[in-house]
């Protein structure tokens, strides 16, 4: 069967011709009458309407034959003959489709996963309450450099774990930023009162004690010889604070002038290691001054 | 969000002819689940200032209609193709989508498609927009009316051939030209079955000295109303309020009294019809005069509707297969074609 079949039966065509010329109608009378084209009539009675839409030839052969005087039956038929090949329409008002195995798995399987990850959500989100309601830091990083909290003693204590794991929600850095500043004001505290503290260190581990005093506002980076924050911070004027750590310490101060070192309770001079009112030096106790590399930063 | 999508993996998406009269839903790959009315009833236990509750949606509300105690109020939501009450259309909305997505526990969050009248202003566009969102759609894609039923009617909107379609709806007429996927002229009058049931109402108490409802009107128009007179009329009984009895009364109406009624709302489609043929450019007028015009809508089946148009115009004028649900499916196919094509290639702003 060609294309042409396909789209309309055979014979509709020679029928609508045959029911024209028992009307005594020339193509001419019956376009104007039936406010067809005429070239389309002809093509409908040639059986040549590929080029047009489904609903265009059905609407076309329809009008034609009612023009024809075709009665209503034989109108019907010739457009039940043409549904054969029109596009199947989808049925209105479906009756549940009733589930596939397939389906059924599929959809099991979505509600398992589902409802696994929203579990695993709930379970970390209360896991990691119960911790920070225990007051235990959110994280804690001690790779090298990394700024964990400042606290001497948690430095020594868990100074020892190696950890490079980080899991902080944004709650937990809040509630990590003020154990922080608690711990930053107790050991202020602490270290406006050297006796205690040191009695507190521990002098098998040849700790020194460093203290800064400001006047003024000034940026201070205080670091120790494994390279760990002891202070990074933007310390206000009239601050005293005191650490304790390993030499040698590298020190930054951002405004020189308005701050006074003392190390193991001894006036340091930084003068000579200041440039344009910023300090960069390293402090080692034996020398009670810097080596080389402060001092070529200091008289560069 | 996250949730929203998750949502939307147990949702299917929809197509919403969000009619005047009627709203129908297509559901992607099972085809029209739902076809009712746009009525809903409101109650109101605590009187007119008071909180309200939906009582009744679609079928249940159109029963309603006319007939209801003083602390229920049915509500049309929908006027002249849009919004007219938000409120009401958002919870109407929410209503048809989780019955179309009855069996499933989680609270269905399916992308949405919605017809809109091509005359629509971006203000009531978004009203439409914002009701959907509200209802729980996850994504919302407008398409206009006149495109929708042109696609559900099998037309090939995507070739490079005019194609003329006409959609008469429940609160408007949407006449269009349509070329390579696109609108080339659309005009929309706001004049359709609710009109046509107006003149109704207005022709028997005029002339009969008798006051019917709206559903009579409703009644009669299907029934008997015709747009072009019939050889043999068709009688109809109907029942109303005499006016000048206050009592009951029973009359007889004919299709062609009821065709004089019609004949305003009827002239103002037609104008609708020329004025789109003489704006349209000339190239597509003679694709336009070869394959002539497709009605679709619900006042697509106004007997003799298609024999008037062609009349008047000298064109070739045809009812596309179930007028009714052209939007719907349309709208439907739509969504299929815009995945296929990877982008919104129908949707309007």
């Amino acid at each position: 069967m060609n294309r042409q079949q396909e789209l309309i039966p055979l014979g509709i065509g020679e029928r609508l011709r045959q029911a024209r010329e028992r009307r005594r109608e020339s193509i001419g009378e019956a376009a104007m009458a039936a406010r067809i084209e005429a070239r389309v009539l002809m093509d409908i009675e040639a059986e040549r309407l590929e080029r047009f839409a489904p609903v265009y030839r059905r609407g076309f052969v329809k009008r034609y034959a009612e023009h024809l005087g075709l009665d209503r039956a034989e109108i019907a038929q010739l457009l039940e003959a043409m549904d054969d090949t029109a596009p199947a329409m989808r049925t209105v008002f479906p009756e549940a489709r009733p589930l596939n195995r397939a389906d059924r798995w599929i959809r099991a399987t979505s509600y398992l996963l589902a409802s696994l990850l929203i579990g695993t959500l709930v379970w970390q989100f209360t896991h990691e309450a119960l911790r920070l309601s225990r007051g235990q830091p959110a994280f804690t990083t001690t790779g090298e450099g990394v700024a964990g909290p400042v606290d001497p003693a948690t430095q020594t204590g868990a100074g020892a774990a190696d950890s490079t794991h980080m899991n902080a929600s944004i709650a937990a850095l809040d509630v990590l930023r003020e154990q922080r500043a608690r711990s930053v004001g107790a050991g202020g505290e602490a270290r406006t009162t050297p006796g205690e503290t040191g009695a507190g260190g521990a002098p098998g581990l040849a700790l020194h004690r460093l203290e800064v005093v400001t006047s003024g506002d000034s940026w201070i980076e205080i670091t120790d010889r494994a390279g760990r924050y002891l202070e990074q911070d933007l310390v206000r004027a009239g601050t005293t604070r005191s650490y304790q750590g390993e030499p040698p310490f590298r020190l930054l101060f951002g405004r020189a002038s308005a701050v006074r070192v003392f190390l193991d309770g001894e006036a340091v001079d930084t003068a000579p290691f200041t440039l344009d009112d910023v300090t960069q030096m390293v402090l080692r106790p034996e020398a009670g001054a810097a080596d080389g590399e402060a001092g070529k930063s200091g008289s560069g | 969000m996250v949730f929203k999508s998750l949502r939307g993996l147990f949702s299917n998406d929809l197509s919403i002819d969000l009619g005047t009269a009627n709203t129908l839903v297509y559901v992607r790959g099972q085809g029209i689940v739902l076809n009712e009315p746009s009525v809903v009833a409101v109650r109101m236990d605590r009187g007119p200032g008071g909180p309200q509750s939906v009582a009744a949606v679609g079928l249940e509300a159109k029963r309603m209609l006319g007939r209801t105690p003083g602390n229920i109020r049915t509500v049309r939501p929908l006027k002249d193709g849009v919004i007219a009450d938000f409120n009401m259309t958002e919870a109407m909305l929410q209503h048809f989508i989780r019955k179309v997505h009855k069996s499933r526990f989680l609270r269905p969050s399916p992308r949405v498609l919605v017809c809109v009248p091509c005359s629509s202003t971006q203000v009531e566009r978004k009203a439409i927009k914002e009701s959907a969102e509200g209802a729980g759609a996850r994504e919302v894609f407008l398409v206009e009316e006149p495109m929708a039923a042109a696609i559900g009617a099998g037309i090939p909107v995507h070739e490079a051939r005019g194609a003329m379609v006409l959609d008469i709806g429940g609160g408007t007429s949407e006449v269009a030209v349509i070329s390579l996927n696109g609108l080339v002229y659309s005009n929309s009058v706001r004049v359709g079955g609710d009109q046509c049931d107006e003149a109704i109402i207005n022709f028997v108490r005029r002339n009969y000295g008798t006051l019917i409802g709206e559903t009579t009107a409703e009644q009669i128009k299907i029934q008997i109303g015709c747009a072009w007179p019939d050889s043999e009329p068709e009688e109809m009984s109907v029942s109303g309020r005499n006016l000048a009895e206050g009592v009951p009364r029973r009359i007889t109406i004919t299709s062609n009294e009821v065709l004089e009624a019609l004949n305003e709302s009827l002239s103002s489609i037609l104008d609708a019809v020329k004025t789109a043929l003489e704006q349209t450019p000339p190239e597509l007028c003679a694709d336009v005069v070869e394959t002539g015009i497709v009605l679709t809508g619900g006042g697509a089946l106004l007997r003799g509707i298609d024999r008037l148009i062609s009349e008047e115009t000298g064109l070739p004028v045809f009812v596309a297969d179930d007028p009714l649900t052209c939007v719907a499916r349309g709208g439907g196919r739509a969504l299929e074609l815009m995945d296929q094509a990877h982008g919104d290639v129908f949707a309007t702003y």
